[in-house]
């Protein structure tokens, strides 16, 4: 048998071993980062999600106290006065809030009730979320009904499409 | 037979060929892929497998809009993590002015306001609020889950941000731990640790607005037996 003959199995036995240790070695330094682009949207999309979610709840927990106490308040004025004091207690800075609130200290919103409920109501609160390059902003319409009791009986969001 | 009559023959690049060829070239490269594979099962084992923090029952992103007691007043748990800090910074930095003698009646009045809030009520307040939180989550019995936060003014990528001390650390046996964060890595994964930013407006911290951040992590503790 000549040498040459030999030479495609030797090659074949060091190219498996040369593919197996590389495959190896790749999957040992791989730290799995396809998901990098796709983070950064996702996170933001996630942030916008809780500060939707943030404003209902601030919302909520503003109304029962005013609603708690709002017997002897004569008015819608006296109302949205209250709320929009009881608003700046509770405000704590949190980044994202900011037109909410500027929006509570301008008046530019409802709260009133009739005789089975109190409701608020803000139309058109934008909202803006950035992380590096990437931003999102949203312009939604808010309504909360509460009962006598503070409690909620419908929550309304509607998203705007400007 | 014929190849081994003919090994005398060949130089040594050629026998060293010879020896190899004359195995069978499948078992070796079966032998090969054995040994791939075994090698895999000790990276996979070593490397960890990509872990599920989701846990049924357990809402992870709302976790801070949850609704606790703070006293008589019904709070959000991100206000009152937020709130805990403020007055636990304030306190700390009036406390030094106190000491060195350089505060005024009216900052030390507030450093004793804050004192008796924070001491007294506030923290105990939160740490019932978390804990009533976590024992309220379905998966909490039989499940380890862990709520950890950060505080800090740093930069929350940096080393220094994590070594920070304010922390509030639950178990799923209910146990809530404030303190330093040394061996703390152990119980969370550090890619799903969330980030919060706020920044505080108050005349208390010398007129100056100040930007805290905020690292949570709400999820399965990688470790139990806190």
């Amino acid at each position: 048998m000549n040498k040459r003959g030999d030479i495609p199995m030797v090659l074949l036995f060091f190219s498996a071993l040369f593919l197996a240790v590389a495959a190896l070695f790749v999957m040992a330094s791989f730290k799995g980062g396809l998901g990098v682009d796709s983070e950064g949207k996702s996170k933001i999309i996630n942030e916008m999600a809780f500060l939707e979610n943030y404003i209902i709840a601030k919302t909520k927990e503003i109304a029962y106290e005013l609603i708690g106490g709002a017997g002897q308040l004569k008015d819608e004025v006296e109302l949205k006065k209250r709320f929009a004091e009881i608003a700046s207690e509770k405000n704590y800075g949190i980044k994202g809030m900011e037109n909410y609130y500027g929006r509570i200290l301008r008046g530019e919103f409802e709260f009133n009730r009739d005789a089975e409920k109190y409701w608020f109501e803000m139309k058109g609160l934008s909202l803006k979320v950035s992380r590096g390059a990437n931003f999102i902003e949203r312009n939604i319409d808010l309504r909360i009904e509460f009962d006598y009791s503070g409690d909620v009986v419908t929550d309304v969001r509607v998203l705007v499409i400007a | 037979m014929i190849r081994l009559e003919n090994l005398g023959g060949l130089n040594k690049k050629g026998v060293a060929g010879k020896i190899i060829t004359s195995f069978p070239v499948m078992i070796l490269i079966f032998f090969i892929i054995a040994i791939y594979i075994i090698s895999a099962a000790v990276l996979y084992k070593v490397k960890g497998a990509p872990s599920s923090l989701a846990i049924e029952g357990v809402e992870l992103d709302n976790v801070l809009l949850k609704e606790i007691m703070i006293g008589e007043k019904r709070a959000l748990l991100i206000d009152g993590l937020v709130q805990d800090y403020t007055y636990n910074y304030e306190l700390k930095k009036l406390g030094e002015k106190v000491r060195s003698g350089g505060a005024s009646e009216e900052e030390r009045k507030r450093y004793d306001k804050l004192g008796e809030i924070y001491q007294a009520s506030y923290f105990n307040s939160l740490r019932e609020g978390i804990k009533n939180v976590m024992k309220r989550e379905k998966g909490f019995d039989d499940r380890a889950l862990c709520f950890i936060a950060f505080f800090n003014r740093g930069n929350p990528i940096s080393q220094n941000f994590i070594r920070s001390r304010d922390i509030y650390f639950v178990a799923n046996r209910g146990d809530v731990k404030e303190g330093p964060t040394f061996d703390l890595e152990r119980y969370y994964d550090k890619e799903m640790l969330r980030i919060f930013e706020y920044d505080i407006k108050s005349k208390s911290f010398e007129g100056k607005d100040i930007r805290f951040v905020m690292q949570y992590y709400y999820g399965r503790c990688l470790e139990e037996g806190v």
